[in-house]
């Protein structure tokens, strides 16, 4: 079997080892190399693992004392051992106890939040209505709560593939004959909402609304 | 419609890199970044409209074509989020269980093999994956040369890819 000559970026390329145009050029690489792409997200997979799950932290590990013998260690808090950690943090904590008395809380207000003009504000939420969970048939249209006056909405539907995208100022969207015929029992799609003000900003969004169309038995 | 170099039509090969961009949009943005899936989308379908067009000729690979537009849409994302209030709550990402409970199980079998390696695999991955060191600090803490730390992590993965498909 041929090793492509890029495969021994992958770790290096997802433990952020790499320099920025190393980085750049693996990220090219791998659009176009499935090899690499195969293997690297089993990697990743593995390493998502390990990282989060801990299953490397078992009790006969801890005889492993991580040092870079007699050389300058290149990494900044090796110094630290655990305890030396809960050093730190009592330490912190004191000064932070001590900073809270001594300081006096009699400081100006804060200036309140104000939008300029192209900023967007992100969190208000459109409830979607319709479809959600699994339904009999393919949905005939999208339903959602209206918003506000003057709003736009845009609409994507998705499945594996994207669908359509579409804009209306009504709080329902009827599916055109060809994007339903396009959906099958047993998949599952996910739709979303944004409202948009007439001058573009984005005002509110739904979540990523799921269903699925039950088969027929 | 044009195909690409092994026949098959520029939007079916277009949707076949969904995986790769994908990767690359959650490496850059965070699989907690909500909207990683509508911008993933929406790279497939400016692909497509641009195939549709004609703007793509085919002067490079479909690979380098998408990897272009991926870049760019995720430079877009960056700038427009920098306009985003910084304490302006996210939407929150609408989690599938089913999903969930697939990724979660998977998880959890990965975690059994790696406890199911010889203590020399775990320790090399230990050192190497979650300690982060370097091949030949691994080498130094183990007593062993940097080849055979690399010999040991690659037949470490190889053990857990094939507990994975049994």
């Amino acid at each position: 079997m041929t090793n492509c000559r890029y495969e021994d970026l992958i770790d290096r390329y997802l433990l952020d080892k790499l320099k920025p145009e190393e980085q750049t050029d693996f990220e090219e690489h791998y659009f176009i190399c499935r090899s690499c792409f195969s293997k690297m997200t089993e990697r990743d997979e593995v390493i998502q693992v390990l990282k989060k799950e801990r299953v490397l932290t078992a009790p006969e590990l801890a005889r492993l004392t991580v040092h870079t013998a007699g050389a300058p260690s290149d990494r900044p808090f090796a110094f630290f051992t655990p305890r030396r950690w809960a050093a730190v943090g009592v330490s912190v904590a004191a000064v932070l106890a001590a900073a809270w008395f001594i300081i006096p809380r009699t400081g100006t207000a804060p200036p309140p939040l104000v939008l300029s003009g192209d900023e967007t504000v992100r969190g208000a939420a459109v409830m979607a209505l319709a479809p959600t969970g699994d339904i009999a048939e393919v949905p005939a249209l999208l339903e959602w709560q209206k918003v506000g006056d003057d709003i736009e909405y845009k609409v994507t539907l998705a499945g594996k593939v994207p669908l359509m995208g579409a804009s209306t100022r009504e709080t329902r969207l009827v599916l055109p004959d060809d994007v339903r015929a396009r959906m099958k029992a047993g998949e599952k799609y996910f739709w979303q909402v944004q409202a948009f003000k007439a001058d573009g900003t984005l005002v509110a969004t739904s979540g990523r609304i799921r269903f699925r169309v039950l088969p027929r038995s | 419609m044009d195909t690409d170099k092994n026949g098959i039509p520029l939007d079916e090969a277009i949707l076949g890199y969904r995986d790769v961009i994908s990767f690359r949009v959650r490496r850059a943005l965070g699989s907690s970044t909500p909207d990683w899936e509508d911008i993933v989308d929406e790279i497939l379908m400016q692909a497509i409209e641009k195939v549709k067009s004609g703007a793509f000729r085919g002067d490079s690979s479909v690979g380098t074509f998408l990897y272009t537009i991926t870049s760019r849409r995720i430079i877009d994302h960056i700038r427009m989020k920098t306009k985003v209030l910084r304490h302006a709550p996210e939407p929150a990402p609408f989690p599938d269980p089913h999903d969930e409970a697939e990724t979660r199980e998977r998880a959890q079998h990965i975690a059994r093999a790696v406890e199911r390696l010889k203590p020399k695999f775990r320790d090399v991955l230990y050192l190497y994956y979650y300690k982060e060191l370097s091949r030949e600090e691994v080498a130094r803490e183990l007593n062993i040369s940097p080849r055979r730390v690399s010999e040991r992590v690659n037949y470490a993965i190889k053990l857990i890819k094939k507990s994975l498909r049994a």
